[in-house]
């Protein structure tokens, strides 16, 4: 397990990067840092891999890759954390300080072997007792800025999560304070529908409300009809013409009129029976008929 | 979970925003349903009161009875008032007097079965069957 520190600097072993070693005529690390996909295009797998480019003490270019996020769960594992990491170190830029080697584990140690720093198997040392110990002098004097090349290891930016959280929340948070305005005025309306409804007792079953309304309703059509047309008949009788014969039921109305034959009178008679919203008049032989229905 | 702890705070937030859209939207259209209902039910009270009044049978069987004295006795044929119903005849009725007898019939909430009118000469004869 790791020691539980605030913070920590990170220097990678050989089994977390791959490293290529080239010289090439480039004078600054940006411009290397742009060659280092290509350059390292074979070595590297599938998977997002993060590169670093520095210059050994000879002067050539060394090249990494590494995958930021097998080391996140490295750390993760023995109960560390990215987050806490402030610099990045690769062994090979403390080459010098790996003769003789450090001891990683019981059966591992990391040593330089062909010029390269590289995890060789304990039982291979000539002399086993001959090792050194890790300290802070092999801190490198180029160590890379963390912020610079961190990912998150759950693979999304932390402060485009945390906004992203931010507006979603006050968002869902406004949402509801809608809502509950809403559910105020709902409370209003039950209340004013209370209200009528509290009138009369009797109406408060919406069944019970639209039969009495259907009844009265019905009722109130079929006589308000009836006594239309009672009313526009009297409005055809004059001196002139009589009521011969009404039928009046709720369904249906007859009327038969004697009318002179003075075509002024049959045409304002015409236009009252019209007015007065009578069906099928037919005026003959100085009798006025009409029939129809009710309402 | 501890390496996933701001993807879950997003989760909850987005869970917390879809939980306020489904409640506000939720609310409004409880509200509208109710506030259309309220008002309908409203209109609907009010024209069933409005309407009970108008054909309210309060007081209609000393109404009906007076309907008796729109015309002379003589007029007066038959007039058979039975519980709610009203069987009635007036004959040798003038031109006004048919305008007398037909509107206050027709004044009273009274619901009109039938009712025939006849003419022989200048009299009327006005038969009619009304309940309430």
């Amino acid at each position: 397990m790791l020691p539980d520190l605030p913070r920590y600097d990170l220097m990678l072993s050989p089994q977390f990067y791959v490293l290529k070693r080239e010289e090439l005529p480039v004078k600054y690390a940006f411009q290397a840092k742009k060659l280092a996909p290509s350059i390292l295009e074979d070595l590297v797998g599938d998977g997002e891999m993060t590169y670093e480019v520095f210059r050994d003490r000879e002067g050539r270019w060394n090249f990494v890759a590494f995958d930021l996020q097998a080391v996140g769960r490295f750390l993760e594992e023995r109960g560390g954390s990215l987050d806490r990491v402030g610099k990045l170190y690769f062994a090979e830029q403390a080459r010098e300080h790996f003769n003789p080697p450090v001891v990683l584990s019981d059966t591992e140690v990391l040593g330089v072997v062909n010029g390269m720093v590289t995890v060789i198997p304990a039982r291979l040392l000539a002399d086993p007792d001959q090792t050194t110990t890790f300290d802070d002098s092999f801190r490198p004097e180029q160590g890379f800025g963390f912020k610079r090349t961190r990912r998150r290891s759950g693979g999304m930016d932390s402060r485009f999560l945390t906004a992203a959280a931010i507006v979603l929340a006050v968002l869902g948070l406004a949402y509801i304070a809608e809502g509950f305005r809403y559910q105020r005025e709902l409370g209003t309306a039950q209340a004013s529908l209370e209200k009528a409804l509290s009138a009369d007792p009797a109406l408060r079953g919406s069944y019970a409300r639209n039969a009495i309304y259907k009844k009265y309703h019905a009722l109130d059509t079929t006589q308000r009809a009836i006594r239309e047309r009672l009313k526009a008949l009297g409005r055809l009788t004059s001196k002139a013409t009589k009521l011969d014969k009404v039928t009046l039921s709720k369904e249906r109305y007859e009327a038969t009129l004697s009318v002179p034959n003075d075509p002024k009178i049959i045409g304002s008679l015409k236009a009252l029976a019209q007015r007065g919203n009578l069906e099928g008049v037919q005026i003959a032989s100085g009798k006025l008929k009409t029939a129809g229905k009710v309402p | 979970m501890g390496k996933y702890r701001n993807e879950w705070i997003l989760l909850a937030a987005l869970a917390l925003l879809i939980g306020g859209l489904v409640y506000r939207y939720t609310m409004q259209s409880r509200l509208e349903q109710t506030v259309t209902q309220a008002a309908q039910t409203r209109q609907q009270v009010e024209e069933i009161q409005t309407l009970k009044k108008v054909w309210s049978t309060q007081g209609l069987k000393e109404k009906v009875a007076k309907l008796r004295s729109v015309v002379p006795a003589s007029s007066v044929r038959s007039f058979q008032q039975k519980k709610q119903e009203l069987n009635a005849e007036w004959g040798g009725l003038s031109g006004q007097q048919l305008n007398a007898v037909t509107t206050r019939v027709a004044s009273l909430p009274l619901r009109i079965e039938t009712m025939t009118i006849e003419r022989s000469g200048d009299k009327y004869t006005v038969r009619c069957r009304c309940t309430w």
